[in-house]
């Protein structure tokens, strides 16, 4: 899953993922909110095929309206990770050292990518998500 | 027979005459020691004594007549000498004052030994008394270019006209003593003196009475005059008025009514405050306008008054402060102050004091500058730097997300198919942008750089510089360059992390950048020194590359400076930055450089802890 309001960078990161492995499916956002919306409904209606939970989000920090760090507090309360390892990757194309601490201090935010992302980077991402770990302790900065 | 007729007759006009004088003056006979053996009866009527206790007590009789000591000593010291003694004695009874023109003359005996003494006393009190002393008494301003002749006792024997506007039969005949003022009386009585014994000029400077002024100094001459055989005969005296005390009486109102003037229309307040009790003092219209009170509302009361209530107990301690250091004879002390003014409204209020001495007492003068204004210009700017450093930092990092865009573009475009003319322009798009983000990056940074001073750590030089080593292992020439380290520390250095490796970063990245390509007779060093003292640590980065020629030495740390365009990678701004860190933080930087030879840093940064 991808949430970025801008949609130049979804399309960057859709076509890297594609290099990297076109079997790999993605799901575009261009709004926090929308995408939120989304995952309640896969709450309530898992088992539909056409609804897969995700692997990996990654999602943008900076956005109107709802920001990364927001979507990410009301995605714990949606509880699916409970049930699936969900990883997710905090995106930014700051270095600002604030956002990095806050990251880290997030339980269960997965790591900090710095844009704009490579087929190196995304690498990264898919070996870590193999292991089948629920509590994932926070990686280095990707 | 007619013999002896002869002698009783002289033997009776001597007694007849000596019952005259015995009723006429009055006489007394001491022995040589001073003891009275005979007195006659107008002595004791006089002295108001019966002829039993005078025996034996003319000493003491003597003493209480001279009007001080000096005198007592003259007399006697004229009687032992053998000489006569005369002057005036001043007596005084229940009823009435006298003066006794005395003479003391000492008896001799064959041999030429002292036996006894004679004492002559004339009644002249009727002179002194007379109504011309009491009424011309303080007419002392008329002597002015006037001349009275008088004799060696000081006695008035002539005037030249027009003295007192009135004949000078009155003052014939007067003594000369009663004119004067009564402290200098013994003094001219000895100078009339002096001048008929040596028959020199007598100068001399008196306060005199006058009825215009209350005190007017005088000149006194008294000059000798001769006659034909040289003796003297009598002496002129005059006194001149010496204008110049007037003078200097005008010249001070006039230097204290200048001082008064200016200290009253200074605009800024001044309180004078006396030591002891640091009770106000002085206080000028700026004071007033500043606090509210006035002149008659605030003398008298503590300084304390002015100070805000809150600050009262603070405000008193560096007052105080202040004051020690003054008395140590440090300069004057600025203390600034929440300073109360009589409506009860508070102000901020800078004094300065100053400090001088006045005989025993202290006295302090603080002048007053009423800062409120300035204040606020303070907080002003300091709110706009910090606005503006949020607005530079916002900027720069908004502006790095399209850039990010425009690189991941770039990437995809990079794995398509293209012919050679496009993959020189993508490489040069490439490096473009490359640029663009590492100034953003510089630039956020410098922005925020007295943000990040706040987060303090113990700095570990090693790991520092090894990381920044490591990211600048892909820099060009980096592989020959020989890097030693030194570290020295004596204590921890506490530092924010982040600055710390900024400073390294930038400055052994500038070395690697311009530093000599490695040949045969030359390889290229960079040399990283840590002193690390309690105080500060010195970063002292050297290398032996291209050097800094003078024209640019002072101008690298300016914004956006670079020497040459070698580098594409070279931003213009790390020496700013570091500029700013060294500045904000009270540390220094210098740079020494020889082109061709080599170029050193020094960074001094203060311990932080």
């Amino acid at each position: 899953m991808l949430i970025d309001d801008n949609k130049i960078d979804l399309f960057i990161n859709q076509r890297i993922i594609e290099k990297y492995n076109s079997e790999i499916n993605t799901r575009v956002f261009t709004s926090a909110i929308s995408a939120i919306s989304f995952l309640k409904i896969l709450e309530l209606n898992v088992g539909i095929k056409s609804l897969t939970v995700p692997d990996v989000i990654l999602v943008d920090i900076n956005m109107p309206e709802m920001d990364g760090f927001t979507f990410f507090k009301e995605f714990k309360q949606l509880r699916l990770l409970e049930k699936y390892a969900i990883e997710v990757y905090m995106v930014s194309s700051s270095i600002c050292p604030s956002d990095i601490f806050k990251a880290q201090k997030e339980n269960n935010c997965s790591g900090y990518i710095m844009k704009p992302l490579t087929v190196d980077k995304f690498k990264s991402v898919v070996h870590k998500s193999v292991s089948i770990n629920q509590e994932q302790n926070f990686k280095e900065i990707i | 027979m007619q013999d002896k007729i002869k002698n009783n007759l002289l033997k009776q006009q001597d007694s007849d005459l000596l019952a005259s004088l015995k009723n006429l003056v009055i006489i007394a006979l001491t022995d040589n020691k001073g003891k009275l053996i005979y007195a006659n009866e107008k002595f004791s009527d006089l002295l108001g004594v019966t002829k039993e206790n005078t025996l034996g007590r003319c000493n003491h009789l003597l003493k209480s007549h001279v009007p001080n000591r000096a005198s007592y000593v003259e007399i006697w010291s004229t009687l032992q000498a053998g000489e006569a003694w005369k002057g005036v004695l001043p007596h005084k009874t229940n009823t009435k004052k006298y003066w006794l023109e005395t003479t003391i003359k000492p008896l001799k005996n064959n041999q030429g030994d002292v036996v006894k003494y004679l004492t002559l006393c004339n009644d002249i009190s009727n002179y002194y008394s007379h109504p011309v002393y009491s009424k011309e008494k303080h007419l002392i301003g008329n002597f002015a270019n006037e001349t009275i002749y008088i004799n060696k006792c000081g006695k008035i024997i002539n005037t030249s006209r027009s003295v007192f506007n009135s004949s000078n039969d009155s003052f014939v005949g007067c003594f000369i003593y009663d004119f004067v003022n009564p402290s200098d009386q013994e003094y001219l009585r000895k100078e009339v003196k002096r001048v008929f014994d040596t028959g020199e000029t007598s100068k001399y400077k008196s306060i005199g009475l006058c009825p215009k002024e209350k005190e007017t100094t005088f000149i006194t001459k008294i000059k000798p005059v001769v006659n034909l055989h040289d003796e003297i005969i009598y002496a002129t005296i005059s006194s001149k008025k010496l204008k110049a005390k007037v003078k200097a009486k005008d010249e001070l109102k006039a230097m204290e009514l200048k001082y008064s003037n200016i200290f009253q229309s200074i605009n800024v307040g001044i309180i004078v405050v006396a030591n002891s009790s640091g009770d106000i003092i002085e206080w000028n219209k700026g004071a007033e306008l500043a606090f509210g009170y006035t002149e008659t509302q605030i003398i008298g009361e503590p300084l304390t008054v002015l100070i805000s209530k809150k600050h009262v107990a603070t405000g008193v301690k560096e007052l105080l402060k202040a004051v020690e250091n003054l008395d140590n004879n440090m300069y004057g002390e600025n203390i600034e102050m929440l300073g109360l003014k009589k409506n009860g409204q508070e102000f901020p209020v800078e004094f300065t004091i100053s400090h001088w001495k006045n005989g025993e007492e202290d006295f302090y003068c603080a002048i007053m500058l009423d800062i409120s204004k300035r204040k606020k210009l303070e907080e002003k700017l300091k709110t706009t730097t910090k606005d503006l450093e949020l607005f530079l930092y916002r900027a720069a990092h908004d502006l790095k997300a399209p850039l990010t865009s425009a690189e991941g573009l770039l990437n995809l475009l990079k794995e398509e198919k293209m012919n050679d003319r496009s993959t020189q322009v993508i490489d040069m798009l490439d490096e473009t942008l490359e640029k663009s983000r590492s100034l953003l990056d510089d630039l956020a940074f410098a922005s925020i750089v007295s943000e990040k001073k706040r987060a303090i750590s113990i700095i570990d030089f090693e790991t520092e510089i090894s990381k920044v080593l490591t990211q600048l292992k892909g820099t060009e020439n980096f592989d020959n360059i020989v890097f030693e380290t030194d570290i020295q520390q004596t204590t921890d250095f506490h530092f924010n992390q982040e600055l710390i490796k900024f400073v390294f970063q930038n400055l052994i990245q500038n070395a690697i950048i311009y530093s000599r390509p490695i040949t045969d007779n030359h390889i290229p060093k960079i040399q990283i020194e840590v002193k690390a003292l309690d105080a500060n640590t010195h970063i002292i980065i050297t290398d032996n590359g291209q050097g800094i020629g003078q024209e640019h030495i002072d101008k690298i740390f300016n914004l956006y400076y670079k020497i040459s365009s070698r580098n594409p990678q070279s931003t213009g701004l790390g020496l700013f930055v570091i500029k700013r860190i060294v500045e904000d933080l009270n540390g220094d930087i210098l740079v020494k450089s020889e082109l061709n030879q080599g170029t050193s840093f020094e960074v001094i940064l203060p311990n932080l802890f």
